[in-house]
This record gives structure tokens, sequence and C-alpha cells, in this order.
């Protein structure tokens, strides 16, 4: 070997060292780096976990939405729909008040024209007589002259039956 | 106050007086002057009225016939009082 060219002791050493720095690359530089690869590459997994899970859970709750909107689509529509019947109730039970108040105001009206007119009735009664009296007195005042009246006073005296007069 | 006895009897006596001639007053309202034949059928009519102290008075819207007052009664037969009555009836006919 020493006619090669190749010292041997050289070459050991040579292999020693390559030893020493595959083993010290290795321990310190290539170790660490693959940990921390792994460790990338296990966060990568787990963040692809999380969001598949993330999806998954949109994707229920966009189902869950929708199902809500339906379920308040429909209880919406029972509501409207009671709304509806509602107000057809209250409009037929606030015509029957309507008429029936109607028919009471017609009433009242009826009664208060009645009394009106019995009274208005009244009234001109009362003056067709206070008017007949009056022209039938002063009538009298005219046509009786003093001798007339004295007559008519002899024949009430004549005539008078005390029978029935009692004093006042 | 105290009245005097003598004065309270007097005025007492004076109105329980009073009184009685006032309940016993004849007033007789006519629209003419009543003859004395028209006083005695007055009489004769009413026998249980004392005119002898009564007054005669004349009120010409009576148109006719006599109106006694006695005391606070009154017995009215006038042309007037039967047309007021004539009236209340017609009122009352309804």
């Amino acid at each position: 070997m020493e006619n090669l060219g190749i010292d041997g002791k050289l070459l050991l050493a040579q292999i020693l060292n390559f030893l020493l720095f595959f083993y010290l690359i290795k321990r310190f530089m290539v170790k660490p780096f693959m940990a921390f690869l792994d460790k990338e590459k296990k966060q990568e997994k787990e963040k692809e976990t999380a969001l598949a899970k993330i999806k998954k859970a949109e994707e229920q709750l966009v189902i869950q939405e929708a199902k809500l909107n339906e379920k308040a689509k429909k209880e919406l529509d029972v509501i409207l729909e009671q709304a509806k019947n509602d107000g057809k109730q209250l409009r037929v039970d606030m015509l029957k008040q309507a008429e029936i108040d109607a028919e009471e105001i017609k009433m009242r009206i009826k009664k208060q024209l009645e009394e009106e007119k019995e009274r208005l009735y009244k009234d001109v009664r009362q003056k067709i007589g206070d008017v007949s009296m009056y022209l039938v007195t002063e009538g009298l005042k005219e046509a009786l002259d003093t001798d007339t009246r004295k007559k008519v006073t002899e024949r009430i005296l004549k005539n008078l039956t005390t029978k029935n007069i009692t004093l006042n | 106050m105290r009245i005097n006895q003598k004065l309270k009897g007097e005025l007492k006596k004076y109105l329980l007086d009073k009184m009685r001639t006032d309940r016993q007053k004849v007033v007789v309202y006519s629209s003419v002057e009543l003859s004395s034949g028209d006083i005695q059928m007055l009489e004769s009519k009413f026998s249980n009225i004392s005119f002898q102290n009564a007054l005669y008075r004349i009120d010409e819207s009576l148109l006719a016939g006599v109106v006694i007052k006695v005391g606070s009664k009154i017995i009215d037969c006038s042309v007037k009082g039967t047309l007021s009555n004539l009236k209340h009836i017609v009122y009352e006919a309804h």
C-alpha cells in the first residue's frame, strides 16, 4: 500500500475522521431536522383533520340551518293561516257587533222620535186648547153684555144643584 | 225674652177669634152685581153657609155665574171655572 502511495495511518485517520463527522452530522443535525419534519408533518395532519372536522361541522350546520328554515317557514305558514282565520273570525264578530250596535241605535232613535212626537203632539194639543179657550173667553167677553151676564148668572143659580158640590 | 202673660193671653184670644172669623168669612164674587133675588136663591141653595155677613165683590173676568169663597174653601160656579174645567178635560183626554 505504501507503494501505491497510500498511507495506512492517514487512511485510517481519515476513515475515523469521516465516521466521526458522519456521527456528529447525524447526531446533531439530521436527527433534529427529521424530528422537526415529523413534527411539521404531524401538525399538518392535525390541521387537515381539524379542517375536515370543521368542514363536516359546517356542512351539518348548513343542513341544520336548512332544516330550521324549513321548520320556521312551516311555523310561519301555520301562524299566518291562524292569523288569517283569526282575522276572518274577528271580522265576522265585528260585523255582528256592529249590526247589534246599529240595531240598538236604531231602536233608541226610534224611541226618541216617538217621545219627541208625543211631546210635540202634547204641546200642540195644549196650544190648541189654550188658543181655543182664549178665543172662547174673548168671544164670550165680547158677546156677553151686562144683561146677558145677569141672565146667565140667574140661570146658573137656578139650575145649581148643591148635591154634588162640596167645599174645596 | 219673657212675654207679659196678660198680653200673651189677649194676643192668643185675638188670633183665635181672627181665625174663627176668617174660617166663617164668606165672599161671593160675581161678574155683575147680584140682585136680592139672586142672593136669596144662593141662600136657599147653600143653606149650610151663612150669607149674613157675606161680602159681595165684582170680578168681570168670571164672565157669568158666581164664585163663593168660604174661609180657605172655594165653590166655583162661574163660566170661567167651567171653561177651565173643560180645558183640563181636553188636556187629559189622551
